[in-house]
């Protein structure tokens, strides 16, 4: 073998090597729990081009939605979210990304959807939006997409802590007929296959998030229903304490993720 | 794999020997799908093998041997039975990420969509959905060019067929094979349903 | 059944002989009548069945869709820039319904 066909045989092994080992280091990265992924890195590319483009993806239609909603006035005070809040690109920036929260004044966890059923009824006079119903959804995309891009950081000091050790055992906890809790798949298995999914580590920074086997957008709640459901345990009810908790957690975890939404999931 | 190529060979040979390869004068495309397929395995084998090292598996795009019925389905409503492979062009992935939505692109690049010589009608049908029928796109020389995208369901791995008819009377036509890891169906029996949104399919 | 929400895009301006691309995406469920719902009875079809482009009059391009077409039907295709005008959509629904839009197009 001449030495110009000696080097080329190496450049090709080497090439096919760095191949394998740039795979390698993407597989590693995905299955490796060290740091926060978001679940946009574990779908493919023909799904993530539905959340990168504007026009494909379907998400864009709830936040044209909430934007309709938001200047509508409502309820006895003839009051919209614009009378007060003004220009959400403006107002609502981040906000979504600081969700949930401890209230105050309730004493309690509250979340971006709780806040603004608060909003609605305390201050509009208006009637709740019911949680899941297309109008929460929109207003709720709406709002979290005041936030595209941002960092999540939620604030667990001082009562929240105690939220969040909740939701942390909540999804420590193994439960349901599978026996199964969050963790073993989101921390243990994340990377891995299921059937034809790959197995995220569970973030919520997508969320309000359109999943196209719902054909709908669904809020966080709705997908620990499902997840609940997915393991054949009892799902709780929207908006419920033990959800609240989660929902903290699960920011908490996921903080330092940018938020995505409206994401869009298989 | 050295089971294999002996088995298309031989799989291709007996179809055209009864008859059944060229329901509808289709000799020409049949002949260049029994070496496409060959070619396919060869490729597919290497893929699988890139598959364990985890390399991003090359682009194959194989068309076997239509299937009987769907050649009469195209006889019946396209009118036409003379088809030749080429011209048309679909572009899908070899592997959808999920059924539910599959991009796909169909042209015909080199068509100059003039009123002497343009597309008429595009048509995509694929072999293994509940209901074969996918999109007919019609044309005119006013549509200036002769190229769609949409997003289609593909309820399992299966080959999907695309038909083109011309205003000089010539039909070309191409096909790919596609594989679907989650089935679209079946991840949708279960409706979301806003009041009690539990629900679900597999995974 | 959620209001039926439309985005569509041309391009701005065009040349009058140049050929541009045109996007529509709508919301619908799609319904392919192979699917139960939460009651256990078959969901029955529903989906937009045939699509159609008008340009200053003339239809341009034509779809007819069948159960195979994804949820918020999607569709990109071509047309010829002749004059400036408008460019309708129709969608035609299973239920009778015929959804109308446009956009204009300016030709230079």
């Amino acid at each position: 073998m001449s030495s110009t066909h000696f080097i080329g045989a190496f450049l090709a092994v080497e090439m096919l090597a760095a191949v394998v080992l740039t795979a390698h280091a993407q597989e590693r990265q995905l299955t490796s729990g060290a740091f926060p992924l978001s679940g946009y890195h574990y779908m493919g590319t023909q799904i993530q081009e539905l959340q990168d483009d504007e026009f494909l993806n379907p998400g864009r239609f709830a936040v044209d939605h909430g934007l309709e909603l938001w200047l509508e006035s409502d309820g006895s005070e003839g009051l919209s979210c614009h009378s007060c809040h003004g220009d959400a690109s403006v107002s609502m920036s981040g906000v979504a990304a600081r969700y949930p929260q401890f209230d105050e004044n309730r004493r309690s966890l509250v979340n971006l959807e709780g806040r603004i059923n608060e909003m609605r009824t305390e201050f509009m006079k208006a009637e709740p939006l019911e949680l899941e119903s297309e109008e929460m959804l929109a207003l709720a995309a709406y709002l979290t997409f005041q936030s595209l891009g941002e960092v999540m950081d939620v604030d667990v000091s001082g009562e929240a802590a105690r939220y969040l050790e909740e939701g942390r055992e909540y999804y420590m906890q193994r439960r349901g007929q599978l026996d199964l809790a969050c963790s073993q798949c989101h921390d243990e298995r994340a990377g891995m296959m299921l059937r034809g999914d790959r197995i995220s580590q569970g973030h919520v920074n997508g969320f309000p998030v359109y999943r196209l086997i719902w054909r709908s957008m669904g809020s966080r709640h709705r997908m620990f229903r499902w997840c609940n459901w997915a393991v054949r345990a009892e799902p709780r009810e929207l908006g419920s304490d033990e959800y609240l908790s989660l929902e903290l957690y699960l920011a908490w975890r996921g903080r330092g993720l940018n938020i995505e939404s409206p994401a869009v999931r298989p | 794999m050295k089971r294999l190529l002996p088995e298309l060979a031989t799989e291709h040979r007996g179809s055209e020997a009864e008859g059944c390869g060229e329901p509808f004068g289709m000799r020409r495309f049949a002949g260049l799908v029994g070496r496409r397929q060959a070619l396919g395995a060869i490729v597919g084998g290497t893929a699988a093998i890139a598959a364990l090292t985890a390399v991003p598996i090359p682009a194959i795009s194989s068309s076997p041997n239509m299937p009987e019925w769907l050649a009469a389905l195209i006889a019946v409503r396209l009118g036409s039975t003379e088809f030749v492979e080429g011209r048309v062009v679909l572009e899908m992935p070899d592997r959808a990420d999920t059924g539910l939505s599959v991009p796909m692109t169909v042209s015909v690049p080199d068509s100059p969509m003039t009123d002497a010589d343009h597309v008429r009608s595009i048509h995509v049908v694929t072999t293994r959905n509940p209901q074969p029928l996918v999109t007919d796109y019609y044309f005119t020389p006013a549509s200036g060019l002769a190229r769609v995208s949409q997003r289609i369901r593909l309820a399992r791995t299966q080959q999907v067929y695309c038909f083109a008819l011309m205003s000089d009377g010539t039909s070309w036509m191409t096909a790919r094979h596609v594989s679907v890891a989650l089935g679209a169906c079946a991840d949708e029996i279960f409706l979301p349903d806003a009041k009690q949104p539990v629900d679900g399919g597999t995974s | 059944m959620a209001e039926f929400r439309i985005r569509k895009s041309v391009p701005e301006t065009v040349r009058k002989g140049e050929v541009f691309e045109i996007k529509t995406l709508v919301t619908h469920p799609m319904d392919n009548g192979f699917m139960f719902g939460r009651d256990g009875k078959r969901i029955p079809r529903h989906i937009i069945h045939r699509f159609e482009a008008i340009y200053n009059g003339k239809t341009v391009f034509g779809a007819d869709w069948h159960v195979a077409v994804s949820t918020n039907p999607y569709i990109s295709f071509h047309a010829l820039a002749e004059e400036s005008g408008t460019i309708e959509f129709r969608w035609h629904d299973d239920n009778g319904t015929v959804h109308v839009d446009s956009v204009y197009i300016q030709v230079i």
